[in-house]
């Protein structure tokens, strides 16, 4: 296999050193437990044992659907999009776990299938647990925790977060990880490495139009370079009301023995998530941030004229949203409703023939009908460079299961 | 590269100050002797809202349990607490 970025090597085998130092020093922080104390016969522990054994497999069936309705500017009104994600989850040992999301969606008159993830793990010990397969990616915390409908404050996604426009960064990954978290006096760390297919470049052979763009369905690689990334979150607090996390990817994105095999792409995340009562709204406000910041080295590309051209090819998209729930309050029809306000930004290369300068502002009110079931009702409007301002209307209905 | 070093100064950085916070016996106790209930409120609603125990029986919160400790990394003593809690709470 042909080895690109030696420096990238070198910061990713810094980065798991510093990961072992962290096993290492919370290794030693619990080394020589208390012992149990014996309250117990050996009769009572034996009967104890066999009135909890269970089945060897765990299993469950759970995950989440939505339906909803939408007017966006001068388009048709129509219900939709609606979907149904059903998550398959198998617990074997208290090592071995298996997981896999299957996605039906109808968007647009059109039923899409997909399989979402499915990822095998292994517990190699109480720091690490190895991963493979076809996971959400740990990019940032939008897709791996926030995206199912049930979970998301907002019935659509923020710009550039979702297929709809431009993606900027991945959703999943199709490769290997290694993973955990680990208390350290007060605070906590998680942190995620991985190698993947990484994404792939669009070099605008069957539609001029989409040259320099990234595709990150890449479930047959392009190329022998592996993406390399990973997320280190931290944990300052012991109530955990606060993580802050940083996250990269490098991969070698064009195809093998093109023209565009030495083309490359950097990308980084910063990522922001607080969770606190505050007592005098008698609240919980929920605030939630990310940036991605995703980079193409130049190369050429051919316009529909059949000329050579090229462009800087650096896309941004971030957001920022709060959610206030006034669930300390008496009134129960009050402690179910939640307040909701985003603001996120989308940027593409503004020399390449999908260039988008976006802006958006979204709010919307919510209704927890259950802890697991919620309608949404949003108002949004959409800024975009030269153009009319475009409004839109959302009303979704979301439940997990 | 001036953006790269600084995003790796950065996770560098971040790994020393939570190295640094103090660890002393008192703090470890606070940590070791959170309830699972506790847990429970502390973890969930990071990402959404707290589950009601009565939602699944025990086994299926054991798969649950180690599908949320792998999706947001939590500490295995952290989700054994938080799996026992829910266990205990629910009418299984």
């Amino acid at each position: 296999m042909k080895i690109f970025y030696p420096n990238h090597l070198i910061r990713v085998l810094g980065l798991s050193l510093c990961l072992l130092v962290l096993s290492l020093n919370s290794w030693g922080q619990d080394q020589n437990p208390p012992a149990p104390v014996q309250t117990q016969t050996q009769t009572q522990r034996n009967e104890q044992r066999i009135a909890q054994k269970g089945p060897e497999t765990k299993f469950l069936l759970t995950g989440y659907g939505y339906t909803g309705f939408e007017k966006v500017g001068s388009e048709n009104s129509t219900f939709g999009p609606a979907g149904f994600s059903p998550i398959f989850l198998w617990k074997k040992s208290d090592r071995l776990f298996f997981e896999s999301e299957v996605e039906f969606e109808i968007e647009d008159g059109n039923l899409n299938i997909g399989l979402e993830y499915a990822t095998l793990h292994y517990r190699l010990n109480k720091y690490l647990t190895l991963s493979g397969g076809k996971f959400l990616s740990p990019f940032g915390i939008f897709q791996e925790r926030l995206h199912p409908a049930w979970i998301n404050k907002f019935a659509e996604k923020p710009m550039g977060f979702s297929e709809e426009g431009a993606m900027i960064g991945p959703m999943t990954e199709f490769g290997a990880s290694l993973r955990g978290g680990a208390q350290i006096g007060l605070s906590k760390v998680n942190y995620v490495l991985y190698v993947s297919n990484g994404p792939t470049l669009n070099t605008g052979s069957s539609n001029p139009m989409d040259a320099g763009r990234l595709d990150y369905n890449n479930l047959g690689d392009n190329n022998n370079n592996k993406a390399i990334g990973g997320r280190f979150g931290f944990l300052p607090f012991s109530s955990s009301w606060l993580e802050i996390g940083l996250s990269g990817q490098v991969a070698g994105v064009g195809n093998s023995g093109s023209a565009f095999q030495n083309v490359k792409t950097q990308m980084y995340a910063a990522d922001l998530s607080i969770i606190k009562k505050v007592n005098f709204i008698k609240s919980n406000v929920d605030i939630k941030a990310q940036y991605n910041y995703v980079q193409t080295s130049k190369t050429n590309y051919l316009d529909t004229a059949g000329n050579s051209y090229t462009f800087n090819n650096t896309s941004t998209a971030w957001f920022s949203q709060i959610a206030i729930r006034p669930m300390f309050l008496e009134k129960s029809f009050l402690k179910n409703v939640e307040f909701t306000g985003r603001y996120s930004v989308l940027k593409t290369p503004q020399e390449s023939y999908w260039a988008i300068d976006n802006s958006q502002v979204a709010m919307g009110i919510n209704y927890w009908l259950k802890w697991n079931s919620v309608i949404k009702v949003n108002y949004q409007l959409t800024y975009s460079k030269g153009e009319q301002t475009e409004p839109g209307l959302f009303i979704q209905w979301g439940l997990g299961f | 590269m001036k953006k790269r070093t600084l995003v790796i100064s950065s996770i560098l950085l971040m790994v020393f100050i939570g190295m640094q916070i103090s660890s002393c016996s008192s703090q470890r106790a606070m940590i070791a002797n959170k309830t699972g209930a506790q847990l429970w409120a502390e973890n969930c609603q990071r990402c959404h809202t707290t589950p009601s125990p009565n939602t699944f029986n025990d086994q299926q919160w054991e798969a649950v349990g180690m599908h949320m400790q792998i999706r947001a990394n939590l500490t295995p003593e952290e989700i054994a607490k938080v799996v026992e809690f829910l266990q205990s709470a629910n009418q299984d």
